[in-house]
């Protein structure tokens, strides 16, 4: 034993594999005619070979496929992303569809009148003259009013492109409205605004450029993500969107199981799976659109809803 | 196969992480699920055996990868991700261990006796198989239980690099620069952790390993 507490943390870092070839050789010769420290690097591989195979309760296999998406979900859910989404989604579906509705009305409307006067101001010119520049002006407040639900809303989808992008740097990302400024801005509005088309917000974009007074903080700031964007990734970067929005829906039917509101969340799901496939044609969104489908199916096989679904369904997956 | 052997098959190399890191850098979801399947079994390993109880290794867990995903784009794409989300995690850990497991009741204590004092035969703790003989499974158990009571009363510095070392395998280097300190605070730290490990696994150890031991 003489010797050996000199040499102990030798031994103990060849049994770590951390000595140089000089102390390897230096370690061994002393091992051969040292039983001591012979047994002593027995018993550090052996607690080093109990140790790795300690035991303690495993988690169920299904902590390990549900953790990826719980991470992710905190990650959502930590930079406000999905909640003005979830908000839509876990409205009644009549006021979410009404709200559409009128939406999509007031955006027609606007659109007819200021076509209207367009055409009146041409035709009646010499008679209407001192009151024509005023036709513009007394349309912009309807405009607004009609903007404002819209505009705020689509944010969630807008900013779910915009966040992701390559092409946006930080000062950007920064000057995107938080969370709850979003959800000020869609309270202050008098519709249920998230529900309303990304599409609508393009026509919306043409009546700013055109002079209107829609702006709004909202749009400054997806106007910046659109400059920045270029013009041929927006196809595939809509298709991404509606591709997040079905696994965010998708998290919500699992999350709601058979529960209240679970139906219509499946609707959702299934219109959305069935969109992401007109958008995108592969054989892995057509078996998702197929399974989101015929699950909503399963459980509604009747009505208005049912009718549309499987009216899409069958053009993809003919009986 | 173990959890830890699992969690090693489910790794990936290098270059295949480095596409999931920048596929995750630009927003793809999937990658970054890819990157928590890979390593999530790994990550809550570590927490689980620092920490040792489950809710705690799973928050440790998902705070791993919810900071890891908000650092992603400093971490240098191309560079393995198990060292890098291993010191997040055992930071996690540590800082648990040093705020609120302070102050709730320890798993174990060392009153409690170890090996054959509580009435099992203890198995020696030598690098020898392990047969399906129903005793040996039961000594096995019993070594089992006991070194995982040892680890746990370590010192918080000495488990964390004897977990680091021995069950990590990571190197005296790089345990250094993770915990902040010398190669040579490591080595010092190990070697008392060791030799507690040995006194306290006394039951299980043959007379000569003993004998050392004792020094």
């Amino acid at each position: 034993m003489t010797g050996c507490a000199e040499l102990l943390a030798l031994v103990e870092k060849l049994s770590d594999l951390e000595t140089t070839a000089a102390e390897t050789l230096a370690a061994k010769a002393h091992l051969e005619k040292c039983p001591s420290c012979r047994s002593h690097v027995e018993f550090l591989a052996s607690l080093a070979k109990e140790s790795r195979s300690m035991p303690f309760p495993e988690p169920p296999e299904s902590y390990w496929e549900h953790l990826p998406r719980k991470v992710l979900d905190r990650i959502d859910s930590e930079s406000g992303r999905p909640s003005d989404f979830f908000r839509a989604l876990l409205a009644p579906s009549i006021l979410r569809w009404g709200a559409l509705g009128a939406t999509l009305l007031l955006v027609t409307t606007v659109g007819v009148s200021v076509l209207r006067n367009d055409t009146r101001e041409d035709t009646r010119k010499p008679e209407r003259a001192p009151v024509a520049p005023a036709a513009p002006v007394v349309e912009a407040p309807q405009a607004q009013v009609a903007a404002e639900p819209i505009v705020s809303p689509p944010m969630a989808r807008d900013e779910a492109v915009a966040a992701p992008s390559p092409v946006l740097d930080d000062n950007e990302l920064e000057s995107l409205p938080k969370a709850e400024e979003r959800e000020r801005l869609s309270a202050d509005s008098s519709a249920p605004a998230p529900s309303a088309p990304a599409d609508a917000v393009v026509t919306l974009r043409s009546n700013e450029d055109a002079g209107t007074s829609l702006r709004s903080e909202n749009v400054q700031v997806l106007e910046s993500a659109n400059r920045a964007r270029p013009m041929a990734a927006a196809p595939a970067a809509r298709s991404q969107v509606v591709l997040e929005d079905c696994e965010a829906l998708r998290r919500t039917v699992a999350s709601l199981g058979e529960g209240p509101g679970s139906e219509d969340a499946r609707l959702q799901l299934a219109l959305c799976s069935l969109e992401s496939h007109e958008r995108e044609a592969t054989e892995e969104l057509r078996t998702r659109a197929i399974e989101d489908a015929e699950a909503f199916l399963a459980r509604e096989s009747e009505g208005v809803q049912a009718e549309e679904v499987r009216k899409k369904l069958r053009r993809i997956k003919p009986d | 196969m173990t959890g830890l052997a699992s969690a090693k098959s489910m790794e990936r190399s290098a270059e295949a992480d480095k596409e999931l890191v920048l596929r995750a850098r630009e927003g793809d979801r999937d990658a970054f699920a890819e990157i928590v399947r890979s390593y999530q079994r790994r990550i809550y390993a570590v927490a689980m055996r620092m920490t040792r109880r489950h809710e705690v290794a799973d928050d440790i867990t998902q705070d791993t990868f919810v900071r890891a995903y908000r650092n992603l784009g400093r971490f240098e794409a191309g560079r393995p991700l198990r060292p890098w989300l291993t010191r997040i995690a055992v930071n996690l850990a540590i800082n648990y261990l040093n705020g609120v497991a302070k102050r709730e009741q320890p798993l174990y204590t060392e009153d409690a006796p170890f090996g054959p004092a509580r009435g099992g035969s203890a198995r020696a703790l030598r690098p020898e198989p392990l047969d399906s003989n129903p005793e040996r499974a039961l000594e096995s158990e019993e070594l089992a239980l006991d070194l995982d009571r040892a680890v746990s009363l370590l010192s918080l510095e000495q488990r964390t690099v004897f977990l680091l070392k021995v069950v990590e395998e990571m190197r005296y280097e790089e345990i250094a620069k993770l915990l902040g300190i010398s190669e040579g605070t490591v080595m010092s730290r190990l070697s008392r952790a060791r030799g507690r490990l040995r006194v306290m696994l006394a039951a299980h150890v043959g007379p000569v390993q003993k004998a050392r031991g004792s020094r």
